[in-house]
């Protein structure tokens, strides 16, 4: 059950009873005083697609004719319309729909200053919202959650579906949490031997580290029964396909409907470095893509917890403007951004690049992403920009 | 002659073999030794906490801290025996690889040595064709990287020297370089032999020799630093985490540096420098003035006060725990400085010292130390092993490309609930039976048979580090049983982890029988101090009843082991 701030705050502390929590996450009443994360708080989805997403494929120029003379073999047909001359990959059935509901915004032209086209030093900089990349110790989620709850204890705060936490989720305080699967998120002993496990993890130690390892367990089973029972009691509203990407998102919608004060997920979809063969793969990544954020809405929607939710999906860097000889893109600069949520101030943001006035080949940038990372923040987050970035970037009207 | 006297007598005559300073000669140790009656010995003021551990608290238990910090643990007889030898023999052991043969550990199988040349590039008949080329490149230097990854989890299981594969770590993880950057196997694999040449000799000769390492030329950049167009990542790096630490030096001291560095570059695979590329003008660097080239800069560095306790530091922070009595800092920076940046003396100073033995079960293993240490205090053979180093990066530890510059912090950084869960995961399956790794396999994915599915989804996704798929590629998570081995030839269907560990025959060689002998002895084994009660009286139970003779045993014996595992007092060393 979801006990909002609201229905606490009008009933008064003593009407409500204390949700049964872990030991040391605190109970009820002083995680309101705490400013601990509550069930009815805001939460950022972040989609991840890795490997460089041709954002010339998603969002189409199709009525420019020099994206037919840069595309002889990679042009994508016959794409959904949108407004202003550009259209959607044909595959992003649901996208279109929610364009048309006002509800998706794609920002256009996203990139930053001095690009680098290398996966791993790009990827570094929208991580940390930092040109010198890894150089920051911290990414900019680390930085966001550290600052939105410095006090709260509890350890979920940040979930990364996938094997190991994007340096984006590194941080002084709030460490993220990190599995494939919530089944994953558990101890893999014998069942039979559960009680002794149990036993064996309870709060203890004779010394301050071994005590600090104690309570960690003692969080960790708490954590894990929590997250397991949300995702095994989950009953979606919507049909979820079945692809790795769908899974993951109907992972984080369970775990959002099983009222975890997690503030941010984070989920990658890889798969878009397309250097040959584009046109098929990338109509293969967009089937994969459209009907399992198609289904995250959707459900989400349903369940009536989509006006807590902002997706953002993001990729290292865009591709080149001309198709190479293998019928492929290469790594290039700008590209959309998209957003989803209800509080969406949906359309087309930023400008197309110009197809012809090129940067040594590339889409000149319109938007640097820290404006989109600032808006995000200081609108949806609620948290200071200038607690996460080095320096202010213009917001845009997003949220 | 009182005990205590031969050990601060021999710390000063420098008597084990491969360093300078006097002979080990009886006639040297006889002279010492009068000394000492008639002068206090220049060791430490009395109540030092550098001071040697006296001979009365060598116990077999601070043989094990010993055998733990400054290797990777072993198994009981391993720490009876060094206990046997003595303090000083312990060291001497320890620190004694000079000239000895190593157990026979295979070297990587090293198939790359070049990056596609330019007249292979230029024979190629069109784009396309050299972009195929580089990217095939790209994927088998990916396997050569994993191949050398496995080789040197493999090395640190078998070595008979585990203090010097803790220094080439040690190194690893303070002069970082990684792939991610240098995306270059045979480069990395070359700076790792470089760390073990250098493990515990000159921390000069080593600072030299990095500087103009093909790898971490490349990773800090210095091989673009050029007279006309300067790149200071180096030159400050190098002052900033590897020599000095912030404050010990200003920004104009990074620009001289960098002026000092130009023209340092490499080709191939060896250095070279470039000396129309270098700037020769005079520099003024931490107050000294003159025509410096890199080589005198590095110099200089080392005569700054701060570099010796800065290394002194890390080294502490690296093998005791966490801040240090500054005396203690100041005791083995000053043996750093008096024998020329010998690291041997200042190990041996470290790791004698009764200060470090008050560290023992404070620090928390990083991912390597539990794997290693599990294997090597089981004596399990690691020979077919393979997955170790992805079993390590699960953990968050991924050998030859640490997260950043710094390296790995360490710590309780190591530590947040699902890194817990997957190190109880590991280590179980390490001590557990093929149905425990079948399990742990299964859990660390889905389950049934939308686990496989989903496993074989990630396969045929997995990216190199280009973010280029890959396929035909090895181990995934370690633990999937039909993957290929890491020298990349053929696919075999392998063992995972290990064979499984033999524990039966281990209580039949040492004849333990009941619940409480058996708990003991493992608990006694694995965890660094005595058990809690709590924990102690759980295990044994959990094998009340226990009849080795029945066909049940082997599953409950195993079941033990992996709750041992599976507990906070276990990731303690």
């Amino acid at each position: 059950m979801l006990i909002s701030r609201r229905s606490l705050l009008s009933k008064g502390l003593a009407g409500v009873s204390l949700a049964a929590t872990a030991p040391h996450f605190l109970s009820l009443s002083s995680r309101v005083l705490a400013g601990e994360p509550m069930a009815d708080d805001r939460i950022l989805v972040v989609l991840q697609l890795s490997g460089g997403n041709d954002g010339l494929s998603m969002v189409v120029p199709f009525e420019d004719p020099a994206y037919g003379r840069a595309r002889r073999t990679t042009a994508v047909r016959d794409p959904l319309k949108l407004e202003g001359g550009v259209g959607l990959h044909p595959e992003l059935k649901a996208m279109h729909a929610l364009f048309g509901d006002g509800k998706l915004a794609i920002v256009q032209g996203v990139s930053y200053p001095n690009p680098n086209r290398s996966h791993f030093e790009s990827m570094d900089i929208w991580h940390t919202a930092d040109v010198r990349g890894r150089a920051s110790p911290t990414g900019w989620i680390g930085r966001a959650v550290d600052a939105c709850c410095p006090d709260a204890k509890d350890p979920n705060l940040v979930v990364n579906i996938g094997k190991s936490a994007p340096y984006a989720l590194e941080a002084k305080v709030h460490k993220p949490v990190s599995f494939e699967s919530p089944e994953s998120y558990r101890w893999a002993g014998a069942p039979g031997d559960k009680d002794e496990f149990e036993k064996l993890n309870e709060d203890g130690g004779a010394d301050s580290e071994v005590e600090w390892l104690h309570r960690v367990a003692v969080d960790a089973r708490a954590s894990s029964k929590k997250i397991r029972a949300a995702a095994a009691g989950y009953r979606p509203k919507a049909d979820y396909p079945r692809s790795q990407l769908a899974s993951d998102l109907r992972t984080v919608a369970a775990l959002i409907d099983g009222g975890l004060p997690t503030r941010v997920y984070y989920v990658s979809f890889g798969g878009f470095d397309t250097h040959n063969g584009q046109q098929n793969r990338y109509g293969q990544l967009m089937r994969e893509l459209d009907p399992a954020l198609g289904a995250f809405h959707a459900d989400l929607k349903a369940q009536g917890h989509l006006g807590r939710v902002l997706v953002v999906s993001f990729s290292e860097f865009g591709r080149r403007v001309d198709e190479n000889a293998s019928a492929g893109t290469d790594h290039g600069v700008a590209g959309p951004m998209l957003l989803l949520g209800e509080s969406v101030k949906g359309g087309l943001h930023g400008k197309q690049p110009s197809l012809t006035d090129l940067d040594e080949g590339d889409l000149k940038m319109q938007v640097d992403f820290r404006s989109v990372y600032a808006t995000v923040l200081d609108d949806w987050m609620r948290v200071a920009p200038e607690k996460v970035l080095s320096q202010p970037f213009p917001k845009l009207a997003l949220v | 002659m009182a005990e205590s006297r031969t050990i601060p007598s021999r710390f000063t005559a420098g008597s084990y073999p491969g360093t300078r300073g006097a002979p080990a000669g009886s006639i040297h140790v006889m002279r010492t030794l009068l000394l000492g009656l008639l002068v206090l010995p220049a060791a430490a003021a009395p109540g030092s906490p550098l001071d040697p551990l006296p001979a009365a608290e060598w116990t077999p238990a601070a043989a094990g801290h010993l055998l733990r910090r400054a290797g990777f643990g072993g198994s009981p007889e391993q720490v009876r025996a060094l206990h046997a030898l003595g303090l000083d023999g312990a060291l001497d052991a320890l620190l004694g690889w000079e000239g000895q043969a190593d157990a026979g550990i295979e070297g990587p199988d090293i198939t790359l040595t070049t990056q596609p040349g330019r007249e292979m590039m230029m024979a190629a008949d069109s784009q396309e064709d050299r972009q195929q080329m580089v990217r095939a490149h790209r994927r088998q230097d990916a396997m050569q990287l994993m191949r050398v990854r496995e080789w040197w989890v493999r090395s640190m299981i078998r070595t008979r020297f585990p203090l010097r594969e803790r220094m080439v770590l040690f190194w690893h993880g303070h002069f970082t370089s990684g792939y991610r950057d240098v995306r270059n196997s045979y480069h990395m694999y070359v700076q790792n032999t470089l760390f073990r040449r250098h493990a515990a000799g000159s921390f000069r000769a080593l600072l030299h020799e990095i500087s103009k390492d093909p790898a971490m030329l490349e990773y800090l950049d210095n091989n673009r630093n050029r007279k006309e167009r300067p790149n200071e990542n180096y030159a400050r790096e190098v002052m900033e985490l590897f020599t000095l630490g912030t404050g010990n030096y200003t920004e104009d001291d990074i620009k001289e540096l960098a002026r000092g560095l130009t023209g340092w570059s490499f080709d191939g695979n060896r250095f070279e420098f470039h000396e129309r590329q270098h700037d020769r003008g005079a520099k003024t660097f931490l107050g000294r003035r003159g025509q410096f080239g890199g080589d005198e800069m590095l110099d200089i560095i080392l005569e700054q006060p701060a570099a010796s306790r800065y290394l002194a530091e890390r080294l502490w922070a690296f093998f005791a725990v966490g801040d240090a009595d500054p005396a203690v800092i100041d005791g083995l920076a000053r043996t750093l400085r008096d024998r020329d940046w010998q690291l041997a003396p200042a190990l041996r100073q470290l790791f004698g010292s009764r200060a470090f033995f008050a560290t023992a079960g404070r620090k928390i293993k990083s991912p390597v130390e539990l794997i290693v240490g599990l294997y090597r205090t089981t004596d399990l053979d690691a020979r077919g092993a393979f997955g170790l180093s992805l079993a390590a990066e699960a953990l968050g530890q991924t050998l030859l490309d640490p997260p950043n510059v710094k390296g790995w912090p360490g710590g309780r950084d190591w530590i947040t609930t699902s890194l817990l869960f997957s190190r109880y995961n590991v280590a179980s399956a390490i001590v557990g039976l093929p149905q425990d790794r079948a399990r742990v396999l299964d859990g660390m994915g889905a389950q049934g048979p939308a686990g496989k599915g989903l496993r074989a989804l990630q396969r045929a996704r997995r990216v190199d580090p280009n973010g280029e798929e890959m396929e035909g590629m090895g181990p995934g998570e370690g633990m999937e049983e039909d993957d290929a081995q890491p020298s990349g030839r053929g696919r075999r269907r392998g063992e995972g982890l290990a064979p499984v560990y033999d524990v039966l025959g281990e209580l039949q060689e040492r004849g333990l029988m009941t619940p409480e002998e058996i708990v003991d002895f493992y608990a006694g084994a694995l965890l660094v101090v005595p058990p809690p009660e709590e924990l102690r009286r759980t295990l044994v139970e959990y094998l009340a009843g226990l009849d080795l003779a029945r066909p049940d045993a082997k599953e409950r014996l195993h079941g033990m082991l992996r709750l041992l595992v599976s507990t906070p007092e276990f990731q303690l060393s």
